[in-house]
């Protein structure tokens, strides 16, 4: 009554595997007596990401006063450890580092850098044989990292949701919840559509994608990607800065929501099977800061520094993942 | 797919009413827990199945990196041995969702000469990726899984034949001819897929995947000791068949054999397809079928498990597993319709 097999592959490529290598592995069983199946131990898998790129000079506003060039190396780090407790349910265990390191022209009211370093606790569960559903706590600094204070602390809660519609079709729920940002909840929807063999649209933020594969182990892709965060600068960068008059602008300790969008295109390259390379570049067309005050809500964005449409400047990018 | 999926909303709001509908639902034995007791299911609710739910299950946890599993339970409106029979000589391929291109039966002791049906492959993108990576196949470094000897047979046949598809068909009939001898004779155990890293033994891979469940395994016991599996015995097979079907795209070619026995009131099943020329290493289907009444009616409740190697799954972690799992229930229950659809026929 066989049928097809192609279930498993599919999953796997919808999984973005490491698969294709080959492990042969004689696993000693040449008596099919019943007696000897041992107990499954707990599985631990393990998940890493290193991932470093460039942004170059675009030319930055506060209001339409201009301030000068503004370019970006931005590091990021994850390190994710997930026993399996039991069928259906893993937790998450790990931590995540990211920094922004800004050049920034003389006298500019910005920070030179951005960073983050934070634990994950999570868990990963199946309420249903067609959803998965994966909760994050990110607690940890998220500042400019000058005189770092209790103030810095923050934990974003992220909360995703995938609906198995098909093997070839998956619609995904995203949800931040960060109550300094100025947004403190946001919801985003994507999907998932293997549309034959080789092509891919994984319409799915932050980092939206048309994929083709051009072999097992070479993936082109083209897209966009949204970088960004929530952080606290210092109880002293406007003093530093003359941002403390009028109190509307005055930047002390106050809250920078920061986004950077591009667009373009690169390659996944397979090079074992658990691990993958990733080198891209493109076009960054908007870049923004947007100060406000600390506090929980929405806010009226006091100061906002950032680049026009068109005044944007070129990225490349380069990251290793993999996962065991 | 949007309209099979739109079909099971509307199945289920069918399936909600039938769970009214269906009291009479009896099994024909005492105590279908205890019946149960050896698959993932338990307390299940008959009168749901019996309005055409289909309960399924991961296979969780397992102690084989490369394997992955599912158990499904459901029940036919026929009778057990009119499954039995069916699961003999039902033909996947003229279902197309399943993009199954070719399943035929083999006779007790196959030549090259009983693989003709090849040649009648469709002419598809899936089926001509497999003829062009015969074409140019590597004897010293095998894209496809095949042994080193098997792959010498290569360079013969294409000083022999220009065609592209005389010879993939001239190649396999000999590679797949050979691989049911072996495993009818109980020599499979020196058969194996040249990949990188070293080797893969079918027959180990298939007494692999029995092992990751001791109660499914004591319960098949009798039946599989009647199996090439089990090296002591060359026991005749209920059907031995080869078959072709779309994996990732590409066609792949099998041949497998299925062994049936009756075990108290319900029948066992066990196909085992112990070569597979690309994307999986070897799969298991088991079936066991009991008697059961719907609305007076002798019917039967289907439990099955599904079994698959593959190298793809070894390299799957954390969720990535789970998710897989999720989608194997869903191709499997893709199967499990076309298979019930059968029945509907006139």
């Amino acid at each position: 009554m066989k049928s097809s097999f192609a279930p498993v592959l599919l999953a796997a490529a919808f999984c973005a595997l490491m698969a294709n290598g080959l492990q042969a592995s004689d696993d000693g069983k040449d008596s099919l007596a019943p007696s000897v199946t041992p107990s499954p131990k707990i599985p631990i898998s393990q998940e890493f990401t290193l991932e470093s790129s460039y942004t170059g000079k675009s030319i930055t506003k506060q209001g339409s006063a201009e301030i000068g060039g503004v370019d970006n190396i931005n590091s990021h780090f994850n390190y994710v450890i997930s026993p399996q407790i039991r069928d259906g349910v893993l937790l998450r265990f790990g931590v995540d580092s990211e920094r922004n390191s800004f050049g920034l022209p003389p006298n500019a009211a910005l920070p030179n850098t951005l960073q983050s370093i934070n634990a994950i606790i999570g868990a990963d569960v199946t309420p249903s044989d067609k959803i998965l559903i994966r909760a994050e706590l990110h607690p940890g600094i998220f500042s400019d990292f000058v005189n770092v204070t209790g103030n810095d602390f923050d934990m974003p809660v992220q909360i995703g949701g995938t609906y198995l519609w098909s093997k070839d079709f998956q619609i995904i729920v995203g949800m931040q919840i960060d109550l300094k940002s100025s947004y403190p909840i946001i919801a985003v929807p994507g999907f998932r559509w293997q549309i034959d063999n080789k092509w891919v649209l994984s319409a799915i933020p932050p980092k939206p994608q048309l994929q083709y594969q051009l072999n097992n182990s070479l993936t082109l892709y083209t897209g966009a990607e949204v970088l960004g965060g929530t952080y606290r600068v210092n109880n002293g960068f406007g003093s530093n800065h003359g941002h403390i008059t009028p109190a509307a602008n005055n930047l002390n300790g106050q809250i920078v929501d920061f986004t950077e969008i591009r667009i373009g295109a690169g390659f996944t390259w397979k090079f074992t099977p658990n691990m993958s390379l990733d080198i891209s570049g493109g076009y960054m067309p908007y870049r923004e800061f947007d100060f406000h005050e600390d506090h929980i809500g929405f806010d009226h964005h006091d100061t906002i520094f950032h680049n026009n449409i068109g005044d944007g400047a070129p990225y490349a990018a380069i990251g290793l993942s993999g996962s065991f | 797919m949007k309209s099979f999926n739109f079909f099971s909303l509307f199945q289920k709001s069918i399936l909600a009413m039938a769970g009214i509908v269906f009291f009479g639902v009896i099994p024909l034995h005492a105590d279908l827990n205890s019946d149960l007791a050896f698959t993932a299911f338990s307390n299940v609710d008959v009168n749901a199945m019996a309005g055409g739910k289909v309960l399924q299950e991961r296979g969780g946890l397992i102690d084989f990196m490369r394997g992955i599993t599912t158990q499904s339970l459901y029940i036919i409106n026929a009778s057990p041995t009119q499954v039995q029979d069916k699961l003999l000589h039902w033909n996947p391929a003229a279902h197309s969702e399943l993009q199954v291109w070719i399943h035929k039966s083999l006779p007790a002791k196959p030549t090259a000469a009983d693989f003709s049906g090849l040649q009648g492959l469709p002419n598809n993108s899936s089926v001509a990726s497999l003829i062009n990576a015969t074409a140019k196949l590597d004897p010293a470094n095998p894209s496809l899984q095949l042994s080193k000897s098997e792959a010498q047979l290569i360079t013969s046949l294409r000083s022999q034949t220009k065609d592209k598809k005389a010879l993939a068909v001239d190649f396999w009939s000999q590679v797949l001819a050979g691989r049911a001898s072996h495993f009818l004779g109980g020599n499979a155990s020196a058969d194996n897929y040249v990949v990188s890293g070293g080797d893969i033994q079918p027959l180990s891979e298939i007494k692999s995947l029995f092992h990751t469940n001791a109660k499914v395994y004591q319960q098949y016991q009798a039946l599989l000791s009647q199996t090439p599996v089990e090296a002591s015995t060359k026991a005749t097979p209920a059907d031995l068949y080869y078959d072709s079907f779309d994996v990732e795209g590409s066609a792949a070619l099998g041949t497998g054999a299925v062994y049936q026995l009756v075990n108290g009131n319900s029948i066992q099943s066990a196909d085992i397809e112990y070569y597979v020329c690309s994307g999986v290493y070897t799969s298991v289907e088991l079936e066991q079928l009991w008697p059961i009444t719907v609305n007076g009616k002798v019917e039967t409740l289907v439990w099955r498990e599904d079994l698959v190697s593959t190298s793809n799954v070894a390299y799957l972690h954390g969720t990535e597993r789970l998710a897989s799992g999720m989608i194997m229930l869903q191709d499997v229950k893709q199967g499990i319709d076309a298979f019930r659809s059968e029945f509907k026929k006139p």
